[in-house]
């Protein structure tokens, strides 16, 4: 469960907000839109599955690991992916406001096949993030009344429920073939988000827009579970000593052996966003007299 | 007739760009004056200048070869809060951080082409903090480890602004971030029965580039002068192509003869057939940071 503070603070910014729009007030709007995101600062991401591969702390794996003959750092980031996204947002005057949105990122299939390679070839491996953000940005306007605006944002973004899902294959050095699925949940992803946009009137009080976002983001994820754990075919997942794993910053020796070392993901991006904004009080948007 | 008048304009062209080339110091003048005023292209140029101090932000684990090295190549290849005894590792605690943070300093200049938009370039140099772990005990050695990075900073930006008329002025800044040539310098240094242990490395050459994005605020003291202050966030990652050992010594004495090589380069994926003394797997540096800058800026035209 994400701490509490994360998510009432920004909600009670909207609601101040939304008391001074009775005295000070400009314009309320309601906006919707999705977008696409890529990779951009990204870092050498951790793979737990290419540590099982390599140097299992799983018993029934224990000697049979691969000495990998060929290794590549993959520089990518989660953050890869699709998404959509609602907000509402409070201009305190023509050129500063406030917004927050709330929204669902989808994630993509990332693969990272070529992570090493072993004796008995690449293990196959595919995996996707995906969490529910909420975030709460400052807005900067040209404030023109008329025709193309231009605006930025800046704030910050928690993410909700974030996972992280792969699924693989691997060839142990005994010719053993392991197929596994795993997923990363908990805790509370959190970074900075700025977006660079236009919007342009499309009736007295609708506006399309289309932003440059890029977010710098990162997570360190607090529990790591099994959902498939297939050895020659068979399911020997039930068999297993510890399929849920608690992932902690600093793990010591005297933790059991269900505990595991967290790290931290990248899940930065840049990304393009569009969609659609409906102002709702405050001064009606025309477009540009031709 | 055709002939002619196409033999006119091209001989017509020639002399032009012979007038030209032996006016081009003027040329130039004149064009820099046209930007300069108000008169022709908008609002004018504009010069800057600036420190400040980065931090980090969306901390990631930090590489180091020296980490690894210190610690006998057991594995950590980052960055950690380490405490083996016995030879049995008993805390295991990667640090999370970034390269780039520190103090900079910074100048720019920028063309504000409507009462709007402004282009703008800044030039930066990062000296770096370091990086230090809280603890690094092994066997009951306290080591000694720190690393940090030093780079030069380009960064060309759009800058958008309303048209305010008062004294304060809000904009934002997007653009793109180049970090050129950053160098990143690693010490270890270690006691023990049989002296002091000094091991110093580099990683070094190559570019990174990122994005990078700002919202500030000038205050005009008059028709040219404002002082600003702006927040901005760096996104990046940095994958050196070199690595350089630049001293191993036990109490003062070079021992670089007992390592396998004293120079790498760093390829994004090794074989087992690439030779070990040449060749070493590149890491990538986290470099996003958040930015806290003060300035004074100066316009030709307001």
């Amino acid at each position: 469960m994400p701490n509490k503070k994360y998510i009432l603070i920004p909600i009670s910014i909207v609601l101040v907000s939304l008391a001074a729009n009775l005295v000070v007030g400009q314009s309320l709007y309601v906006k919707a839109g999705g977008g696409y995101s890529l990779p951009l600062g990204g870092t050498d991401i951790y793979s737990y599955m290419q540590r099982d591969a390599i140097s299992p702390n799983i018993p029934e794996l224990a000697n049979l690991s691969d000495n990998p003959e060929r290794v590549e750092r993959l520089r990518t980031s989660y953050g890869k992916g699709g998404k959509f996204f609602m907000a509402v947002g409070y201009m305190f005057n023509n050129f500063l406001g406030l917004e927050v949105a709330g929204g669902r990122f989808l994630g993509t299939i990332i693969r990272p096949e070529y992570n090493f390679s072993g004796k008995n070839g690449f293990p196959t491996m595919k995996t996707r993030a995906t969490m529910y953000t909420i975030s709460s940005s400052l807005v900067v306007s040209t404030g023109r009344d008329a025709g193309l605006n231009a605006y930025a944002r800046a704030g910050v973004l928690f993410g909700i429920d974030p996972r992280v899902y792969t699924d693989g294959q691997f060839t142990l050095f005994n010719n053993d073939v392991v197929q596994s699925s795993d997923e990363l949940s908990e805790g509370t992803p959190f970074g900075i988000v700025i977006d660079f946009g236009v919007s342009y009137p499309v009736g007295e009080r609708l506006s399309l827009f289309g932003e440059i976002e890029f977010s710098s983001i990162s997570h360190k994820f607090g529990r790591r579970k099994f959902k498939q754990f297939v050895l020659n075919g068979v399911n020997i997942l039930p068999s297993l000593d510890n399929t849920d794993f608690i992932l902690l910053d600093r793990v010591t020796d005297d933790h059991g052996p269900a505990v595991d070392q967290t790290h931290t993901m990248p899940f930065s991006s840049i990304g393009l966003n569009v969609g659609i904004s409906y102002n709702i009080l405050g001064k009606k948007v025309l477009p540009r007299s031709r | 007739m055709c002939f002619i008048v196409k033999f006119n304009c091209i001989d017509l062209y020639r002399n032009f760009c012979g007038v030209m080339h032996k006016l081009r110091y003027v040329s130039v003048f004149t064009l820099l004056s046209l930007f300069c005023s108000d008169y022709v292209f908008g609002q004018g140029l504009y010069f800057k200048g600036n420190g400040g101090y980065s931090v980090a932000i969306s901390k990631r684990r930090i590489p180091s070869y020296a980490f690894d090295f210190m610690t006998s190549g057991n594995g950590f290849n980052y960055v950690t809060n380490l405490e083996v005894k016995n030879n049995v590792v008993t805390v295991d605690d990667e640090v999370e951080d970034t390269y780039n943070k520190g103090a900079f300093l910074q100048f720019g200049f920028g063309y504000t082409l409507s009462k709007y938009i402004a282009i703008e370039a800044d030039f930066a140099y990062l000296w770096g903090a370091w990086i230090k772990p809280d603890l690094i005990e092994i066997n009951n050695f306290r080591y000694d480890f720190r690393t940090k990075m030093r780079s030069f900073i380009f960064a060309p930006s759009l800058v958008i602004s309303p048209d305010v008329s008062g004294s304060w002025k809000p904009y934002a800044k997007l653009g793109g971030v180049v970090f050129l040539n950053p160098e990143i310098k690693s010490k270890v240094q270690v006691t023990d029965f049989s002296g002091t242990y000094v091991f110093r490395d580099e990683v070094k050459n190559g570019l990174a580039f990122g994005s990078s994005g700002a919202l500030g605020v000038d205050y005009f003291l008059d028709d040219h002068f404002s002082v600003f202050a702006e927040i901005s966030v760096f996104l990046a990652a940095y994958t050196p192509k070199k690595r350089q050992i630049k001293e191993y010594s036990l109490s003062g004495n070079d021992l670089s003869f007992l390592l396998l090589s004293t120079e790498w380069k760093l390829k994004k994926e090794i074989s087992s057939q690439d030779a070990f003394d040449k060749f070493d797997i590149a890491y990538t540096m986290p470099l996003s940071g958040l930015g806290f800058n003060f300035g004074i800026k100066y316009s030709l035209t307001r």
